[in-house]
């Protein structure tokens, strides 16, 4: 290849899953990375920079998705082998292949090493896991390796940052040299290889394992022990009693921990905010500008920013319990009970990052091989409660739920959260349940799942995470909510109070029309015009309601308290707000997540079936709801 | 299938059983075998003469397994560990086993 030509060098990074590969990726890219989807497929396509070691130049490190093989069972794992046999139409063919291989799991990861040889492109390994590798006792000759798979291979640790400069420095050596012009089998020319050619046939597959299966005991000087943590800790959380029990706690934990830890933080934004829109109202003359930025964006943007702090912290356990080695553990526990509802464990994983955000609960639904097992995990992963849900329950519970202590344990308001995030999930189970029975009759669909050793998580890879939702949720609140709010404004403005207005100017706008339209319906379930002003904006996304609500209320004057939190309390009956959150648990306040399952299901049926039944399911809960606490409480 | 008299099928055993895999049975031998189960089960290590482990399972009548499988460990239900055809090493502490194994 001409290096006068200046396009960056372009890496395909594989291997098999739990090779450590993007830790990798994020040790050598760093925070110099993109995150967007292949066009058509809905497959995230991570690429980042890296600075070349020789030449000075970038190369750009494309992160494909892991794969046991060449022959695809997913739709991610087609994605590495179209990238890879250079058939894959939105990405170019890489100019070289990064292999990572767990140093501690050779034999069957130089499987994969041979395939991929087998494509004529030019192939480098990274040895990653090396430290883990020595720490127990496994001692690798990594010349002769080299030498017997006859490419490069460098030995790496993601987690140490060992081996990261060579590595890069013996990639751009391997493709300064000029082409092999034949691939090891000989009958490939290139990497444009005929459709069907690309994927070894079974029978290779056999025999490129009894390969690695011979390298492997060649390379291998000494065999490491086994890792006893692993068995130590799984003989522990893995077990029939104790698993379930630290499962339950563990995930309890984690919601007193959004809630308490976040507490400070909050505190300073809100307190910040305040004071800007303080500031504003007393420099800014008096008009439509002081008001469309203190009550419109201020209060809009404002009320869902503070929900910043909480957000990170549900992601840092998310991200932790992914990245240990934990979350296939509690996959494996949950398997039985989600196999009586008609899924699988694999399901798990996409149920609990859609705790995070169901949009990418429902795109890591693609790692279930299986159709009707995915359609049902896509239709019931938006009843999971995400973390836009938690701006909306916070801001409630902090205002209508005492801060009290029982017996000493937990606090009645994480409790309360608690029981909304198990009341989505019972819902979830519940459903799928009815499906099973219903659309999606048929054989239970296997499930096969490596349990990788228990690893120490990477904190680069947290925080790049961490920076990566932050940014999400930062430019979601900055657009959409900045959009909304302000046009909510204009509608909660327009037209003014005719003269001799008994009721707020709101009242009489558009806004306050719309939502007096609405009370008809939402009545029953002891919503308001004003709640039902602020449900339509809500549309767009959850946490959307509450900088809408600030804004309504702020527009009705019945701002009594600095807080919305406040104002609620004083506007709101109990029961109302219990209904509220009845009504958050379910309804499909979402527009991406609907068009997340059009794209997925490739149907536009789908998401209109689900809004359906989340909306009637909404509507129930709130008004069994409502009643209910109103014949108790006396509302 | 050799050694008939002892073969088991994984997915009957219980913890701390281990031994050798003697084969897969797939949906059609003429294929290879080669139904999407057991060409997975064979990706993640269990092929004929591969030692294994029963090391866990699940809370819920004992589905899923947990079976070590060389130096990996793969979570499998009790079904699809039937298609793994397996010998027992003779009965002895599994506790010794693995200290042997190790050593």
């Amino acid at each position: 290849m001409d290096v006068v030509t200046q396009r960056p060098l372009r890496l395909a990074l594989v291997g098999n899953p739990n090779c450590g590969k993007t830790a990798l990726f994020n040790a050598l890219t760093g925070t110099r990375q993109k995150v967007a989807n292949y066009p058509g497929v809905t497959v995230e396509r991570r690429a980042g920079r890296v600075t070349g070691h020789h030449l000075d130049a970038e190369i750009e490190v494309i992160d494909l998705p892991g794969t046991y093989s060449l022959r695809a069972h997913s739709a991610d794992e087609e994605v590495t082998r179209d990238v890879v046999t250079g058939r894959f139409e939105a990405e170019a063919p890489p100019d070289g292949v990064i292999c990572v291989v767990d140093a501690t799991n050779l034999r069957r990861h130089l499987r994969f090493v041979l395939e991929l040889k087998g494509l004529g492109l030019p192939v480098v390994v990274a040895l990653n896991m090396i430290d883990l590798a020595e720490r127990d006792g496994l001692d690798i000759d990594v010349d002769r390796l080299s030498h017997l798979l006859d490419v490069p291979v460098v030995p790496t640790s993601a987690l140490r940052r060992r081996g990261l400069d060579m590595l890069i420095g013996t990639v751009e050596t391997t493709l300064a040299k000029p082409p092999v012009a034949e691939p090891s089998d000989g009958t490939r020319t290139s990497a444009s290889a005929s459709p069907g050619d690309a994927a070894p046939s079974r029978r290779d597959l056999r025999a490129l394992q009894a390969e690695a299966k011979r390298i492997a005991a060649q390379a291998i000087r000494a065999e490491g022990r086994e890792h006893a943590l692993t068995r130590r800790l799984d003989a522990v959380l893995l077990h029939p009693v104790a698993g379930p029990v630290i499962l339950t706690v563990l995930l309890f934990l984690v919601f007193q921990a959004v809630f308490s830890w976040a507490e400070a933080p909050m505190n300073w934004i809100d307190g910040g905010i305040v004071a800007l829109q303080g500031l504003i109202a007393r420099t800014l003359p008096a008009g439509a500008l002081n008001d469309v930025l203190v009550d419109g964006v201020l209060a809009g943007v404002g009320s869902v920013v503070i929900f910043l702090p909480q957000i990170l912290i549900l992601f840092t356990f998310i991200l932790l319990l992914e990245m240990t080695g934990y979350m296939v553990r509690a996959a494996f526990l949950m398997d039985r009970l989600m196999a009586g509802v008609g899924l699988n464990g694999r399901a798990f994983i996409p149920l609990l990052s859609s705790f995070a955000c169901a949009i990418p609960g429902i795109m890591a639904a693609r790692t279930i091989d299986h159709p009707r097992d995915r359609l049902t995990t896509i239709l019931i992963a938006p009843l999971m409660t995400c973390s836009a849900r938690l701006p909306v329950y916070a801001l409630i519970i902090a205002a209508f739920i005492p801060d009290r202590q029982l017996g000493g344990l937990a606090n009645l308001q994480g409790v309360v959260m608690f029981g909304l995030y198990l009341a989505g999930v019972v819902s979830a189970l519940v459903i799928a349940f009815i499906l099973k029975l219903t659309l999606s009759r048929g054989q239970a669909q296997p499930l096969i799942m490596e349990l990788p050793k228990y690893q120490i998580p990477s904190l680069t890879t947290l925080a790049i995470g961490l920076l990566e939702r932050a940014k999400i949720f930062l430019a979601r609140a900055g657009k959409v909510i900045l959009v909304v709010s302000i046009v909510l404004w204009g509608l909660a403005s327009f037209p003014g109070p005719p003269p001799g207005a008994t009721e707020p100017a709101i009242f009489y706008s558009i806004a306050g029309w719309i939502g007096r339209g609405l009370e008809v319906v939402l009545a029953p379930i002891g919503f308001d015009w004003q709640i039902a002003t602020a449900l339509v904006p809500g549309m767009a996304a959850r946490e959307v309601v509450v900088g809408a609500l600030g804004t309504v209320y702020a527009m009705s004057g019945e701002v009594t308290e600095a807080s919305l939190a406040g104002t609620l309390r004083s506007a709101w009956s109990l029961p109302t707000a219990l209904s509220f959150l009845a009504w958050y648990v379910f309804a499909p306040q979402c527009i991406s997540t609907m068009a997340v399952i059009r794209r997925e299901t490739n149907s536009a049926r789908m998401p209109l079936f689900v809004a359906a039944y989340m909306f009637a399911l909404a509507y129930l809960a709130a008004f069994i709801t409502y009643r209910v606490s109103s014949a108790f409480l006396g509302a | 299938m050799r050694n008939g008299d002892a073969a088991q099928r994984l997915g009957s055993l219980q913890p701390r059983m281990c031994g050798r895999v003697v084969g897969l049975t797939g949906a059609d031998p003429c294929t290879d075998g080669g139904d999407p189960v057991t060409e997975r089960l064979r990706e993640l290590g269990f092929e004929e003469g591969a030692s294994f482990e029963v090391l866990h399972q699940g809370p819920v009548w004992g589905d899923p397994m947990a079976v070590r499988v060389d130096s990996v460990t793969v979570a499998l239900r009790r079904r699809e560990a039937n298609s793994v055809i397996v010998n027992l090493t003779v009965e002895t502490d599994a506790v010794q086993v693995g200290a042997v194994e190790a050593g």
